[in-house]
């Protein structure tokens, strides 16, 4: 009997300790939804890095601007946040060269925002689906040679994933 | 650790016990098993989930058991860092079979290994802060009610079982669960599956009381 006992307080250590022992937080370590764009060449389908300087505006729901992003140079990539509210997003292009000259494209993005979470212990966050995208280019001039050809989704799903969602292609006139 | 504990069965498997052994064992062995959840129901009662579940277990052939687990699947979990609150309390339904290795079938006790399929179908509850917007100011919010889902999945089940005393069982598992298939919706996997535990786990156990006739 004293051994049947024994036997017994063991099994209910060993199991409480195998099922308490254990605990993990599994919250993704990059945390930000962003919607990932890249740049390729319109001529030939290339991924190119530009050489003008890139910043993207916004106007907020009280409408005020805000800049996304500021003065990138020679990028070939780059991610932007996304608006909580399903809609279009409208971003404001700014390209300028060391000749002082610049030009602005707009780029509507038609998104819808989902609410989701990963895990008790993460934070909620808004994933998005791409569901159109356009842009709206100004013509290449001596205002800015180099415009917004055209804009295509790649990635409808926009999440922790900073994988490619959108294709921009630029053409340069020069 | 698993040995640890394994090594004392087995070691009594193989001597036939002389105290509170039943009258009837054998090729005469009961042959249908009713049990109880203990620490599922424990869990459920002080923890942030658990189950209340009910087994019956019938020989079937001298090592051979078949098995159908019951249960209510319940979980009422708030994190204390990001305020998500999630409820749920549902059915689920195991069936299986188990084999009993020990060497000698008659001394009462067992260590056996099975398997399970298990399916559940659930709605929760999920809820927390507003998602607030950085850039574009606004807050979403999160708050979803009655989400529906289902889960089925496999169960390899390690287990052991002994006398207590006349017809009362003291019994143990550790089960490896693998999902085979999960309805999941745009806000996410679920937190908790009643039966399986929550979503990412994959070990579980019980340890159940029963009772034989």
């Amino acid at each position: 009997m004293f051994n049947r006992l024994t036997f017994l307080v063991k099994v209910a250590v060993t199991s409480l300790v195998l099922l308490c022992a254990c605990t993990s937080i599994d919250c993704p370590l990059d945390n930000v939804v962003e919607c990932t764009y890249a740049l390729y060449d319109s001529k030939s389908k290339a991924p190119m890095q530009l050489a003008d300087t890139l910043t993207v505006s916004t106007v907020k729901a009280d409408g005020a601007d805000t800049i996304l992003l500021n003065r990138l140079v020679g990028c070939r990539d780059f991610a932007l946040p996304m608006r909580h509210v399903s809609g279009a997003d409208t971003l404001l292009f700014r390209l300028s060269n060391t000749w002082q000259q610049h030009a602005v494209d707009t780029v509507i993005i038609a998104q819808e925002a989902v609410p989701y979470y990963e895990d008790l212990d993460c934070p909620a966050s808004i994933f998005h689906t791409l569901i159109s995208a356009k842009a709206i280019s100004h013509q290449p001039s001596a205002t800015s040679p180099v415009t917004i050809d055209s804009i295509i989704i790649t990635r409808p799903q926009v999440t922790y994933d900073n994988i490619e969602n959108i294709r921009i292609y630029m053409h340069a006139s020069y | 650790m698993l040995l640890i504990s394994v090594l004392p069965l087995s070691a009594q498997g193989t001597k036939a016990p002389s105290d509170t052994r039943p009258e009837s064992q054998g090729k005469h062995a009961p042959r249908f098993t009713v049990t109880f959840d203990l620490a599922g129901a424990v869990m459920c009662a002080a923890t942030d989930w658990g189950q209340y579940e009910i087994g019956l277990k019938a020989r079937v052939h001298e090592r051979w058991y078949g098995a159908l687990e019951l249960g209510i699947g319940c979980a009422d979990a708030t994190d204390a860092n990001t305020s998500l609150h999630y409820t749920t309390r549902a059915p689920y339904g195991r069936i299986g079979c188990d084999y009993n290795f020990l060497r000698r079938t008659d001394t009462g006790h067992r260590l056996y290994g099975g398997l399970r399929v298990a399916y559940s179908p659930f709605a929760y509850d999920i809820s927390g802060p507003d998602i607030e917007d950085p850039v574009w100011g606004g807050n979403t919010p999160f708050q979803y009610a009655d989400v529906k889902s289902h889960a089925l999945w496999g169960e390899a089940v390690v287990g052991l079982e002994t006398y207590i005393w006349r017809f009362v069982r003291l019994g143990w598992t550790v089960r490896y669960r693998v999902k085979c298939s999960e309805k999941k919706q745009d806000i996410g996997h679920a937190w908790y599956i009643p039966g399986y535990g929550k979503g990412k786990d994959h070990f579980g156990g019980t340890m159940t009381i029963g009772f034989e006739f």
